[in-house]
């Protein structure tokens, strides 16, 4: 996945909308990227996805 | 929460007290006696002054009530539904026929944060007999209190995170009365001066988070380009040295930045309009500027302005009393070292004390809050509905 919308798409589809407001919140404290409405300067830049994919990875989700 | 305590908040059995003893036994005698006769506690909390043996009180609490969990650490203030002070304790009870299951343990972080709170998690789930994963977070609640001088509490925040992505964990760093010379929490008897107590609850009433802090954006933010988040150092925003963007938003010299304008101007990462303040600690000989918790290069950043502390903190306690079902019969708070001196310099305790009187409350004055990461200047806490709801 290169942007971090995909990133969210991937994660929402395993996750209920409750959960993953509450990681949302967690990875952007962790990384200050936001993970449900990602910045355009942030969605495709490949250390921001690479900052959430660690952070989701850090929290026990893998994509 | 503005009238007395009501028969209904007696009948809902969660019960406050308030000491400004620092023996042992008195403080133990001062709570026992508050609760009253009558109390029958599923868990108890009690935050106190470092001058007093907390291990020591909570296991004559635990002895006192042995079908408890009992946890507590050690304050830079206490306060309940009815008193303010700091060098006393308080103390919460939750009935014991509102907690369907309950369970505390300590996590020691001497071999690691991760692996103490991977071995905390592991006695909490064999005790309970679920995995936290499993545990609703609908009836669940976590409460996290992490000593506070060792700057783990994001690697605590995270691992709860890890372990239960679904639940909330809410808590505080533990005082010492502004010594900084050591914390301490405590779980039924045992202590740790590098750890944290968890609990996690099972209740048959409603509750809701409560987050609030008096601090409003401005109209300055920054972008991190340089950090040292493991230390929790600043070095760049905007590619400029970071004490000179943060004078020059603040209309100051770098070398007015000082306690004060941290406190009315600390920094704020937005979400969705709320802050998660990230507070200034102090200017470095480096040129850096170390804050009470990391912050991370990339992070986009508000410098705020002061707000109302006390106006925030009655929104906030309409809003979860409405979340709650209208009627709330107890509470647990966790409110910024940071806060308490801004209520100190305005003499705003006998207002807060009002705020919440008529429902049985503890809580203390922090060196951080924890809610799914580590913040501050910010008051965060569980609230309870009624079993009426």
């Amino acid at each position: 996945m290169r942007t971090v919308s995909e990133l969210r798409d991937a994660v929402g589809a395993s996750l209920g909308d409750g959960d993953l407001v509450m990681l949302s919140i967690r990875v952007m404290i962790a990384t200050g990227v936001s993970l449900k409405s990602p910045k355009p300067e942030h969605d495709r830049n490949p250390a921001s996805v690479e900052r959430v994919r660690k952070a989701l990875a850090d929290l026990g989700v893998t994509i | 929460m503005s009238s007395p305590t009501t028969d209904a908040a007696l009948r809902g059995g969660f019960r406050s007290a308030w000491t400004q003893s620092t023996s042992t036994q008195q403080v133990v005698d001062d709570i026992v006696e508050q609760f009253g006769a009558d109390v029958d506690p599923g868990v108890v909390m009690v935050f106190l002054t470092s001058d007093a043996d907390g291990a020591k009180v909570t296991a004559l609490l635990s002895d006192r009530w042995p079908g408890a969990e009992v946890l507590g650490c050690t304050t830079a203030g206490e306060f309940n539904d009815t008193r303010t002070g700091h060098g006393g304790a308080s103390a919460l009870a939750l009935p014991a026929r509102i907690v369907k299951r309950a369970v505390a343990e300590i996590a020691g972080f001497r071999q690691g944060t991760v692996e103490g709170i991977d071995a905390a998690v592991e006695r909490v789930e064999s005790r309970l007999g679920s995995c936290l994963r499993d545990l609703s977070p609908t009836t669940c609640i976590g409460l996290v209190l992490v000593d506070g001088l060792h700057g783990d509490e994001e690697a605590v925040n995270q691992r709860l995170g890890y372990h239960a992505p679904a639940l909330s964990f809410v808590g505080g760093s533990a005082g010492d009365d502004q010594k900084f010379a050591g914390t301490r929490v405590f779980c039924n008897g045992r202590e740790s001066d590098r750890g944290a107590a968890l609990l996690m609850v099972e209740v048959t009433v409603p509750f809701a988070v409560l987050k609030t802090c008096s601090l409003r954006p401005g109209p300055h933010s920054f972008t991190v380009t340089r950090a040292d988040v493991d230390r929790r150092v600043v070095y760049e925003v905007d590619s400029r040295p970071v004490l000179e963007a943060y004078a020059e938003a603040l209309g100051i010299s770098p070398g007015e930045l000082d306690e004060a304008a941290f406190i009315r101007h600390p920094w704020g990462l937005m979400i969705d309009d709320d802050p998660w303040v990230r507070s200034p600690l102090a200017v470095l000989p480096d040129g850096g500027l170390r804050f009470y918790c990391q912050i991370p290069e990339g992070m986009q950043l508000s410098v705020m302005d002061g707000g109302d502390l006390v106006g925030g903190m009655r929104s906030a306690l309409d809003r979860v009393r409405q979340e709650v079902g209208g009627s709330v019969s107890g509470a647990v708070l966790f409110n910024c070292i940071l806060r308490r001196l801004e209520m100190d310099a305005d003499d705003l305790h006998p207002v807060w004390t009002e705020l919440l009187r008529g429902t049985p409350t503890a809580g203390f004055h922090t060196y951080g809050e924890s809610w799914l990461g580590h913040i501050n200047q910010t008051c965060v806490g569980v609230v309870f509905g009624s079993e009426a709801g």
